[in-house]
């Protein structure tokens, strides 16, 4: 059984979360219609992501628990705006909401790609299911390349990786038609990072 | 059977295919431009001598990965299931969904899948559901995937609006972003309420039991999160022994594939993780996981001392996207389940050598997807090798078998047939535009061989005798060569033979032509390495005389055959294979043999070019169109670029695709004259579309092919061989 032995900044390489790996991770992010707000605090990413979802203008966003953001404080702003911010994990509500936000482990800068441990199904159908998926990141973990990821996870497991490891480049989209570009098949069609400096 | 009839009635089907042309074509031609963008900063040839060599160990220890690949697995708590072929993939499968009690099943992309015909197998047990886009468009309309990378890639968007309607029951318009909407919604329905999630797998990991998954559109992760039970269908040749090989192959594949960065998703799965209980939960279960690893001819391929080679394949189908021959007909015409080069090779070993028997015919030769594989495989010489072994089980029509294995072995069989050509073919040769003559149309059953471009007239003196009375004057002597001709400037084009002999005497060396026949490339591309063998060996010893400085061609088919083929061909025999590897040592190809002697001269080549036989007051406008045998088989690229560019009365400009394959193929041109005539079109536009003059050849064969191709369309445009330009022949 893969054990979370712990924090992924634990394990991480020399120069992670240096400025020109932000630089890089959002532009290459951006390149892939990624929207990448940065924050300096929790409270201000809490704020960011509050904004976004009513920005969204939809009645119902969920989310699963977070380290970096308090998800019952953002869930409390919403009420007075009449949007429901849902931490009840129930698998028909996750279908029905239209955003869904949950906190990934790791950026790699030279794809705009975010890493997450999703052994938790939760997590999965968060950041699967509903048409808007927020992720959200801590700067510091942001790495240089596909293949420190690698290494960085084999440290974090002790060489047994958790059973469900998810990597995101982008919104989900298709060429299969024409050879087309459509974004937004069976995943998200949009993608949000709030990468927060803590 | 060989390529008969009813095949050329699919090809010609989708030849006259407009939707087909136009995808495959275009996609085709921004294919190379954005894959080089997104490759850009990245050393390819070392990326890929990595993969090549991670994947090559992983096929030596096969057994012992596996092993503990389903180590990991089982601790985890997953199954492990190892199917010998598709048969045992159905029983596996049906026994897990009468357990489960299972009726729907959702899968994501899977070519094994496909290659077993699982869902015609399963229908009567589970309701199969496809959900990768393309794949769930062509279940609808029963049709198998004609792209392994993209399924539908044969479907225009008006075609794909009908399935849609058709499938929906309702009218749906022809406007993509509303039928993927339509598909997403569609889908998501069939995710809520499957109880079985099927997909394939990219790589899988022995060291820690992790199998990778890369999708764009978010399928394969569904696939394995919603459905309470997933099964991952794995050949053996996705496994990789360490963790850390996942990293060239994802730097490889998306870029290669689709000229991503990397995928949307890359999903990692290490054992069976965490899902809803009975699909909707609340209560969370573990996951039931099956792994099954298809076997389906894998194992003997990945044994094959020669074809192991084959399992270096990480099915980005950038081959495919390559492919001169299938840019023009798409893979359910060149291709059975798995589309391409690469699947005719992987036909034979997972389906049978009857079914790759036709479509192993498609490939022309040309070797562009070499340059392109990121498991580094030689796909054209592999073919060849698959064709040796279809021709001993399946063997070439009547009079076919007959030429190769009884004119071709007979030297003098052969010759007096060639002689009897020049005489036979006089009564239809007329004089072309430029000079020379020409075969325009030929009566009975062989129009077809006339009707696309015309073929040179036979030459009744052939070079064979005109060499011995040529007066070689050999001022400052520094050697002797000697002069393989090959058939075509034998006995079509003597006097590129003559003008070879000029430029070879005025560089100081005299030319000598050995007793000689057919180099035997026909025998080699025709699947009969013994008739191949045989005519090696009737020229070996006349060409291994210490005399000889150089052995020189100036046809890259005969030079790759003296150089590459024959050392190969007699490796059974120690004395000969001695022979033959000094006799490749010593032989140049002629372009090859002029820069090098030049480069030693301190590079002077300008001095090689005679005096203009016509008088030219303005620099002449030349272009150089790329042999494939030369270019990519022999590495020789820039050579004739440095020569023509040094001669002071031409002026050399490069055309548009100058390296793509004229069509000629040798006999390819007989035995699919409708491919041949598409490739050789394109290429004539772009000579026409050059401002060049003449076009500058270093092959015989591909000379032949452009000269009848111009002269059919009354081009003012002429073919030179380069040892016809550097004599000031024009």
């Amino acid at each position: 059984m893969g054990v979370y032995t712990g924090d992924w900044k634990l394990h991480l390489p020399e120069g992670a979360g240096a400025e020109e790996l932000f630089k890089s991770f959002k532009e290459k992010a951006e390149a892939l219609t990624v929207k990448v707000i940065r924050v300096d605090s929790k409270t201000n990413a809490e704020k960011a992501i509050i904004e976004e979802i009513k920005a969204a203008n939809i009645k119902l966003a969920v989310g699963v628990p977070m380290t970096l953001v308090d998800a019952l404080s953002i869930q409390e702003s919403l009420k007075g705006d009449g949007i429901e911010f849902s931490l009840d994990l129930d698998r028909n509500l996750i279908e029905q909401a239209q955003f869904g936000v949950s906190q990934f482990d790791l950026g790699i800068a030279e794809l705009g790609t975010i890493v997450q441990d999703a052994e938790s199904v939760h997590k999965r159908l968060v950041s699967m299911l509903p048409p808007t998926h927020l992720a959200v990141i801590s700067t510091k973990t942001i790495i240089e390349t596909f293949a420190d990821s690698l290494e960085v996870i084999e440290k974090v497991y002790n060489g047994e990786p958790s059973n469900f490891i998810a990597f995101v480049t982008g919104p989900s989209k298709t060429a299969d038609i024409e050879r087309v570009l459509t974004i937004g098949v069976h995943g998200p069609g949009r993608l949000i990072i709030v990468c927060v400096d803590e | 059977m060989p390529i008969d009839n009813a095949f050329k009635v699919r090809i010609n089907k989708a030849l006259n295919d407009s939707n087909l042309r136009g995808a495959l074509g275009k996609f085709g031609d921004v294919f190379p431009e954005s894959r080089a963008n997104v490759y850009q900063g990245i050393d390819f040839e070392e990326l890929r001598g990595i993969i090549a060599r991670n994947k090559a160990n992983a096929a030596n220890n096969m057994e012992a990965l596996v092993d503990q690949f389903e180590a990991n697995i089982i601790k985890r708590g997953g199954q492990v299931h190892r199917a010998k072929d598709g048969n045992a993939v159905f029983q596996i499968l049906k026994d897990i969904a009468k357990t489960r009690n299972a009726k729907k099943l959702v899968k994501s992309k899977s070519m094994a899948s496909e290659e077993i015909h699982l869902n015609q197998h399963m229908e009567d047990t589970l309701q199969m559901v496809e959900t990768d886009l393309g794949e769930w468009i062509i279940q609808q309309v029963n049709e198998k995937p004609s792209h392994m990378v993209m399924p539908a890639i044969h479907l225009s968007k008006e075609k794909c609006a009908e399935i849609f309607s058709q499938a929906l029951g309702y009218k749906v318009e022809a406007d993509i972003p509303n039928m993927v909407k339509l598909a997403r919604k569609t889908l998501r329905e069939h995710f809520m309420t499957a109880d079985i999630g099927l997909s394939g797998c990219n790589i899988a990991v022995a060291e820690t039991g992790t199998m990778c998954i890369f999708t764009n559109e978010g399928n394969a992760r569904l696939t394995s999160s919603l459905p309470p039970v997933h099964v991952i269908l794995v050949g053996y040749e996705k496994l990789a022994e360490k963790f850390s090989e996942i990293a060239p192959i994802a730097k490889a594949l998306p870029k290669s594939a689709t000229a991503q960065t990397l995928t949307s998703y890359l999903t990692m799965i290490s054992g069976p993780a965490e899902t809803l209980k009975d699909k909707e939960g609340p209560e969370i279960v573990k996951k039931e996981l099956h792994v099954i690893f298809l076997d389906n001819g894998r194992r003997e391929l990945l044994n094959d001392p020669i074809f192991k080679e084959a399992g270096q394949c990480i099915r980005c189908c950038s081959c495919l996207n390559v492919c001169p021959v299938y840019q023009l007909v798409g893979g359910h015409v060149f291709g059975h389940i798995y589309a391409g080069g690469i699947g005719s090779l992987l036909t034979g070993f997972f389906n049978s050598l009857q079914e790759t028997d036709k479509v192993q015919e498609m490939c022309i030769g040309c070797g562009r997807c070499r340059d392109f594989c990121p498991g580094k495989i030689d796909i054209p010489n592999l073919i060849l090798e698959m064709r040796n072994r279809v021709r001993k089980e399946i063997p070439l029509p009547g009079m076919q078998n007959f030429i190769v294995g009884s004119v071709l072995r007979n030297k003098g069989l052969f010759q007096f047939g060639l002689r009897q050509a020049s005489w036979a073919s006089a009564p239809f040769t007329t004089t072309g535009k430029d000079g020379n003559k020409y075969i325009r149309s030929l009566p009975f059953g062989f129009k077809k061989l006339t009707d696309w471009r015309s073929l040179p007239g036979f030459n009744s003196t052939p070079f064979r005798e005109k060499i011995k009375s040529i007066k070689q004057e050999v001022t400052n002597k520094k050697g002797k060569v000697a002069f393989f001709g090959g058939c075509v400037i034998d006995y079509a084009y003597p006097e590129i033979g003559e003008s070879l002999v000029r430029v070879l005497n005025k560089v100081g060396f005299e030319v000598v032509y050995p007793e000689q026949t057919c180099c035997g490339a026909p025998a080699s591309y025709m699947g009969r390495p013994d008739v191949a063998k045989e005519i090696a060996m009737q020229n070996l010893q006349h060409f291994a005389n210490d005399e000889f400085d150089y052995i020189v061609s100036a046809c890259p088919t005969c030079t790759v055959a003296l150089k590459e083929k024959w050392p190969k061909l007699l490796e059974g025999n120690q004395e000969n294979k001695a022979i033959a590897d000094v006799v490749a040592e010593k032989t140049l190809d002629f372009i090859k043999l002029m820069h090098t002697l030049k480069k030693a001269q301190g590079g002077a080549w300008n001095e090689v070019a005679a005096t203009c036989d016509v008088a030219c007051s303005a620099p002449i406008k030349v272009t150089y169109h790329d042999s494939c045998h030369l270019n990519r088989e022999l590495g020789i690229k820039e050579e004739p670029r440095e020569m023509l560019v040094a001669q002071s009365h031409l002026s050399f400009m490069e055309m548009e695709e100058a390296d793509r394959c004229c069509g000629f193929g040798g006999s390819y041109c007989i035995k699919l004259p409708e491919i041949s005539t598409e490739l050789l079109n394109r290429k004539l536009r772009n000579i026409e579309n050059s401002r060049a003059e003449v076009v500058a050849v270093d092959c015989p064969g591909c000379l032949m092919s452009l000269r009848g191709g111009l002269d059919t369309k009354k081009s003012n445009k002429r073919v030179l061989h380069c040892a016809q330009l550097l004599d000031g022949k024009y």
